[in-house]
């Protein structure tokens, strides 16, 4: 470990920490444990730093480690029968002392409701759909990302986008059923 | 592949609600200091290591701080004048315990989890700018004669249709306590109130980096006001709001559409920034 690898490294998680804290988040890490999974993965990244190739994706090579870190908390967590997000969904916002706030309740409810989609789907399906649609990459940088063939990006984002719209159109059912019913009992 | 459109670009095939449910997932990123101190913690980790082959005192000038140790209680002297402890570093890697106080007097410890977790959401970042720049709202210097004569012309004429001064007025130039004004224009002046107030409460959102806070206070401000007077404003941050959020594709599309149609904006340079 020299001098010149410790500038490496922080140069690394300085340009790839948010990017890691969102896909950690996105990947189903539960907002109390984000810290320790943001700090677990950089330092593998640390341990790695020797072996990195830092011409190429180093995106991808912390995004890879974010999915490990991310599934092995998943499975501890199932292990010892937690429920990941939901505990902390949604969390201790401000929203929450505006509860009276019609749009801070909206924004809550879709939340949740995208929280629940995402749960829906398996990991693999999960990385592809929030790479590919809240982080804004393209097809090709996710196949980069995840080291798949854009063939398989392409399904698993099919599957994720089905498993997403059968979870909001039972919203929409749900809502349209609550709905009818408050004005039956008028 | 290259042929899937995001689902946030508005032209894809999912609808508006299924747009905002995405929306509300686009967090914005991590305050910096949460940033700084993971770095600090990681530094208690790492530093160890690089003093068994650099020596202690060199390794911690480059890292800018004072005093390491494994397995034992230390302190990090962070610039921005906190300091943080990393108590235990075990072989258990990312299991670790944060403690984080002010310098006098000592706060009871808390665990990584805690500190992290009071910082989390960007809705926590108390430090809003105080004098914010305001690129979305308020015109630049030079402009400001011409929209103060350009609200003066919408308040002589009331009656005059709401474009005409729905592309000139700014919330800057407009006052709001001219007893004289007409009904009509109360009522303008009214929805130009509110609208200003969701707009600066959208950028201050934005320029704290609240950005699916500030995706529902624009939203809401467009439910609310159908026919807006500050059209442009309005656009101008949704654009920056899409870039800033990663939807380039979605923004470049919006801004040639503002260009198109308000080349002459005050905002128009502000958006051509964003496209390039």
């Amino acid at each position: 470990m020299t001098d010149g690898d410790l500038g490496n490294f922080e140069a690394i998680y300085r340009q790839n920490f948010a990017f890691a804290w969102r896909s950690l988040r996105r990947l189903g890490v539960p907002e109390r444990d984000l810290g320790d999974a943001a700090q677990e993965v950089f330092l593998v990244v640390h341990r790695k730093l020797q072996q990195l190739d830092l011409e190429r994706s180093i995106a991808g090579f912390v995004y890879a480690v974010c999915l490990r870190v991310a599934s092995n908390r998943r499975r501890s967590a199932v292990q010892r029968h937690e429920q990941l997000d939901r505990e902390s969904e949604p969390p201790e916002r401000p929203e929450q002392a505006l509860a009276a706030d019609a749009e801070a309740q909206r924004l809550n409810e879709r939340r949740a409701l995208l929280a629940e989609a995402l749960d829906a789907m398996s990991l693999e399906q999960r990385a592809t759909f929030t790479l590919f649609e809240l982080e804004g990459r393209t097809g090709e940088e996710v196949a980069d990302i995840l080291g798949v063939p854009a063939a398989t990006v392409h399904s698993r984002l099919r599957l994720a986008r089905e498993i997403f719209r059968r979870i909001v159109e039972r919203h929409r059912a749900r809502e349209h059923f609550e709905l009818r019913r408050v004005g039956g009992e008028r | 592949m290259s042929e899937l459109k995001h689902w946030l670009d508005e032209a894809s095939d999912a609808d508006e609600f299924e747009r905002s449910i995405l929306r509300a997932g686009l967090e914005a990123d991590p305050p910096q200091l949460v940033q700084d101190q993971i770095w600090s913690n990681l530094m208690g980790a790492v530093l160890p290591v690089l003093a068994a082959t650099a020596g202690v005192e060199n390794v911690s000038a480059k890292a800018g701080t004072v005093g390491v140790g494994k397995a034992s209680a230390v302190w990090l002297a962070v610039a921005k004048g906190f300091v943080v402890g990393l108590s235990v570093y075990g072989a258990t890697a990312g299991v670790m315990e944060i403690s984080n106080r002010l310098a006098a007097p000592p706060a009871p410890r808390a665990s990584a989890t805690r500190v992290v977790t009071k910082a989390r959401f960007p809705s926590i970042v108390e430090e809003r700018p105080t004098a914010p720049p305001a690129p979305a709202l308020e015109p630049a210097s030079d402009d400001a004669p011409s929209r103060t004569r350009a609200a003066s012309r919408g308040n002589d004429n009331p009656s005059a249709p709401a474009a005409t001064n729905r592309e000139t007025a700014l919330p800057s130039v407009v006052s709001f306590d001219d007893e004289s004004e007409s009904h009509a224009s109360d009522a303008r002046v009214s929805q130009l109130e509110g609208e200003t107030r969701a707009l600066r409460r959208a950028r201050d959102e934005l320029r704290a980096g609240k950005l699916a806070d500030a995706f529902a206070t624009l939203e809401a401000s467009q439910r609310r006001f159908a026919a807006p007077e500050l059209v442009q404003e309005r656009e101008a941050l949704m654009i920056e709001l899409l870039a800033r959020s990663g939807q380039q594709a979605a923004a470049a599309q919006r801004a040639r559409a503002f260009l198109s149609r308000f080349p002459e904006s005050p905002h128009a340079q502000q958006v051509r920034t964003l496209l390039r």
